[in-house]
């Protein structure tokens, strides 16, 4: 599993995890019921904080995407990938209308790029601050 | 023990400094003691030059050794530079007095094998010059210059926790420079002074001042004490 | 004061004429990573030496594992479960590498002799080799080995990667989560490298002129703090943003750090008709900056 965190987005970095270990299900780099790496080693190969990796692997505990069993370790939960890797399939095709789309709109593929993040630093926002107020005693 | 390396390596470099200054003038000053014949026919002069001579070294070479390092360094404003390896040596889990005592015993051990070779010497010396040494003059000897030595070297400790390190033993090498002058050149008081507290004076007319011996005693242990006090409080 | 590794109550130090700092407040938790900002003068040298004894505080009080700090005895036993590095690593001329470990080995009752050759191998560092003729990567190695073979509770370091290049850096940082990791330590480091920050520390204290500005989880930081970018047909006029921060406006557009009520300022901009409104999330630099510059539009 190669991750890769960006400090300088702004972006908490547990979530940043939590996004590209999702990633990696999806994609099949690394597959349902396989070992994730432990806390500490994760810490120290990334040189990150170790509780935020601890964080970041109870929320996905939380929702389902692995499963953390006392004394052995994380792994990636049998529901993880069903529906999901499904969910990508089904997005595929959507992007690349929508690509074509704007291509024929005459925006070069750097626009297409920053527009793309725009549009997703909103919907990420507006999904924080949802989770945020949904989450108030956590 | 858990502190005897670093007291050593603080220690070692004065220690050496001192020896070599201690065996220089006293090598010197026997040489010119046994071409000077004058010298030979005066007993009480031959051992108040002997001894005053050597409780001046003392005294210069044992404030050297006194000097604590930079822990003493005066720093009182926010933002003066500071030897940072001090702040290596407070970090450490000892206390203060612990730091400066064992400093201090190591500095005063240096003081002590510079008199041992004094003493180790002073048969030799007087052999030369006077004849043989009764076992009363070596004690005497031995004595003034334990209280002498102790008092100096405490009066050393404390300026080096009131005032900068290296001021205090520049301050008193010149001062014995200039009372070796001054004995050299027989000013009188002064003399009179250095014979009384090297235990010359004792040696040849057996007279000695309990009194001043203990009052040297008490001024010594007070000076430690105030050391220990002032780097307690010091701040860094 | 339960679970707390350093807990800062109103601490106050004056040097003279100056106050370092002016009543302090912070508390860090076990276990955690917790980065120190603040600009040059700010207090941070003066926190960490009042923490560990070195100075007396003039007000306030402080606390390590639940001793006090301006108690001699107890700032002994303190320091007997925390290390300390400092800024200008320092160590004793004269000496070898093996002779400080030697020291450090004699004077600290807790001394781990795993970890001590653990990271003399880890950091390849000679032990003849003189401590004066180490470069400043491999001072800081030494000065590293010298804290974490401690078998501390609790590290205090004084920029801790000052003057390294990147690959030293990076060891660095790495020793310490390990550390975190597998001893269950606490760690509070004062940096100027707030990406470096960014990327270990868990938590920050922030720190300027003598007092805390902020203190709390990295990740609750950043979760607050929003960039709002506007741009109105009309500029608006100057004082429609009450109790934002870091308001920059050019012209039509309008760009604000908000904290917390981000809803609300994007709620009033769209309510003065602005073509359009992006929210970001900001560094923790930009975060710092604001907070520690004297800003004329803060409520």
């Amino acid at each position: 599993m190669v991750l890769k965190l960006n400090t300088a987005s702004g972006v908490p970095i547990y979530l940043q995890l939590m996004e590209q270990i999702k990633y990696a299900i999806e994609t099949g780099a690394v597959r349902l019921g396989e070992q994730l790496p432990g806390i500490r080693r994760l810490a120290e190969d990334l040189v990150m904080n170790p509780n935020t990796v601890a964080k970041a692997y109870r929320e996905l505990e939380h929702e389902g995407v692995i499963e953390l069993r006392h004394g052995s370790g994380a792994f990636v939960s049998g529901q993880a990938g069903n529906g999901r890797a499904d969910r990508f399939e089904r997005g595929r095709p959507v992007l690349e209308a929508a690509m074509r789309k704007l291509a024929d709109f005459g925006l070069s593929e750097e626009e297409m790029r920053r527009l793309f993040e725009n549009e997703l630093n909103q919907l990420r926002e507006q999904r924080g601050r949802t989770k945020g107020n949904g989450r108030a005693g956590d | 023990m858990t502190l005897a390396l670093k007291s050593w390596i603080e220690v070692r470099r004065r220690l050496l400094i001192g020896l070599l200054g201690w065996a220089f003038v006293t090598v010197t000053f026997y040489f010119s003691m046994r071409d000077d014949s004058a010298a030979h026919s005066d007993t009480a002069r031959a051992v108040s030059a002997i001894c005053s001579v050597e409780t001046v070294m003392l005294m210069c070479f044992g404030a050297i050794l006194a000097g604590s390092g930079v822990m003493t360094q005066l720093c009182n404003s926010a933002s003066a530079r500071m030897p940072d390896s001090v702040l290596f040596t407070l970090a450490l889990p000892v206390s203060r007095r612990s730091l400066f005592l064992s400093r201090a015993l190591l500095g005063a051990l240096g003081v002590l094998l510079m008199m041992v070779l004094f003493w180790a010497l002073l048969p030799v010396l007087f052999a030369s010059l006077t004849g043989a040494p009764t076992l009363r003059v070596l004690l005497g000897a031995i004595l003034f210059q334990l209280v002498a030595a102790a008092l100096a070297y405490s009066f050393g400790l404390l300026g080096t926790c009131l005032f900068s390190d290296m001021t205090l033993s520049w301050v008193i090498g010149a001062a014995g420079g200039i009372g070796g002058i001054g004995a050299g050149l027989r000013w009188g008081p002064l003399v009179r002074f250095l014979n009384f507290a090297s235990g010359a004076t004792y040696m040849t007319t057996g007279q000695v001042s309990w009194i001043g011996l203990a009052i040297c005693v008490a001024l010594s242990c007070s000076f430690v004490f105030a050391a220990v006090r002032t780097i307690e409080r010091r701040e860094f | 004061m339960d679970g707390l590794a350093i807990d800062v109550r109103a601490l106050a130090k004056r040097y003279g004429d100056t106050e370092a700092l002016r009543g302090l407040t912070f508390g860090v938790p076990r276990g955690s990573l917790c980065g120190f900002l603040g600009r040059n003068g700010a207090g941070k040298t003066t926190t960490l030496k009042l923490l560990l004894g070195m100075a007396r505080p003039t007000a306030g009080e402080g606390f390590i594992f639940g001793r006090r700090i301006d108690v001699e005895a107890e700032s002994v036993a303190i320091r007997r479960e925390t290390a300390f590095v400092s800024e200008s690593k320092d160590l004793y001329p004269f000496t070898t590498v093996e002779q400080m470990i030697r020291i450090a080995r004699a004077a600290c009752p807790g001394w781990r002799a795993d970890l001590e050759s653990k990271y003399l191998k880890l950091f390849e560092l000679k032990p003849k080799q003189k401590v004066s003729a180490l470069s400043r990567g491999n001072l800081t190695r030494l000065n590293l080995l010298l804290a974490l073979s401690r078998g501390a509770r609790l590290l205090l370091l004084d920029e801790p990667t000052q003057g390294l290049d990147t690959v030293v850096r990076e060891e660095v940082l790495q020793a310490l989560v390990s550390y975190v990791a597998t001893e269950e330590s606490t760690i509070f480091l004062s940096s100027h490298e707030l990406h470096e920050v960014e990327q270990i520390c868990d938590r920050v204290v922030i720190i300027d002129h003598g007092r805390a500005l902020l203190e709390g989880e990295l990740d609750d930081l950043k979760g607050n703090y929003r960039r709002v970018r506007a741009t109105f047909p009309q500029a608006p006029p100057a004082n429609s943003w009450n109790g934002v921060r870091a308001l920059v406006q050019e012209g039509r557009t309008v760009s604000m750090l908000v904290s917390g009520h981000v809803d609300d300022v994007v709620a009033r901009a769209r309510s003065m008709e602005a073509t359009t409104v992006a929210v970001d999330p900001v560094t923790l630099k930009e975060i710092f900056l604001e907070l520690v510059r004297p800003d004329d539009s803060r409520a």
